[in-house]
């Protein structure tokens, strides 16, 4: 028998937050009286609510049960992956709004370093050859690109 | 090899990266909001 935290969380916004027992060979979790009281009163009134709990680290759903228990159901979502690679694919599998954040900021300091390198192209050359021309739309185009991609990693959720 | 390749490369794969992160956090987000528990 071990306690965890449990989440309740209903449609209109409201979430209840409270521990429970879980056994682990069965795996069932089973709410206080209290909590099991609340949600049939609030099961009147209200859309039926999601529940999830945190287990060994990982976000599960529980799924519930005539007899007011919660079985657990299927991993939302994993905290650490393991492994050799996991660690270093987690920011780009399972990002985080911050890892975004900080993935807009990197876009948009290249998107700088494009600029700069595009308008000293452009006050550098003397003869518009093939390659200096290409040169120069490079660098405006790779700025264009991770300025808009550093605008989308920036956008809210 | 001609570096405006490069540079246009490396743009391209910066913005794939940023796609696959924006498609895994919806996803995410998706599978947390929706499901429910039936009555």
């Amino acid at each position: 028998m071990e306690i965890i935290e449990i989440f309740i969380e209903y449609p209109s916004g409201m979430t209840i937050r409270d521990r429970a027992s879980y056994l682990r060979d069965v795996e069932q979790v089973y709410p206080s009286e209290r909590l099991q009281a609340v949600l049939r009163e609030f099961s009147i009134s209200e859309a039926p609510p999601s529940a999830s709990a945190l287990i060994d680290g990982a976000d599960v759903r529980l799924d519930s049960r005539t007899d007011g228990s919660f079985s657990v159901g299927e991993t939302l979502q994993q905290v650490r992956p393991e492994g050799l690679i996991g660690p270093l694919l987690q920011a780009f599998i399972d990002p985080t709004k911050d890892q975004r954040q900080q993935f807009g900021r990197f876009c948009h300091t290249i998107a700088a370093a494009a600029f700069l390198g595009a308008v000293g192209v452009w006050h550098s050359t003397q003869d518009w050859t093939v390659e200096s021309v290409k040169l120069e739309a490079s660098l405006v185009l790779g700025f264009v690109v991770t300025f808009i991609r550093g605008m989308h990693s920036f956008r809210g959720e | 090899m001609d570096v405006s390749f490069l540079i246009v490369g490396a743009a391209l794969a910066l913005y794939g990266l940023g796609a696959l992160m924006d498609r895994n956090v919806g996803k995410a987000q998706r599978e947390q909001r929706y499901h429910r528990i039936p009555r």
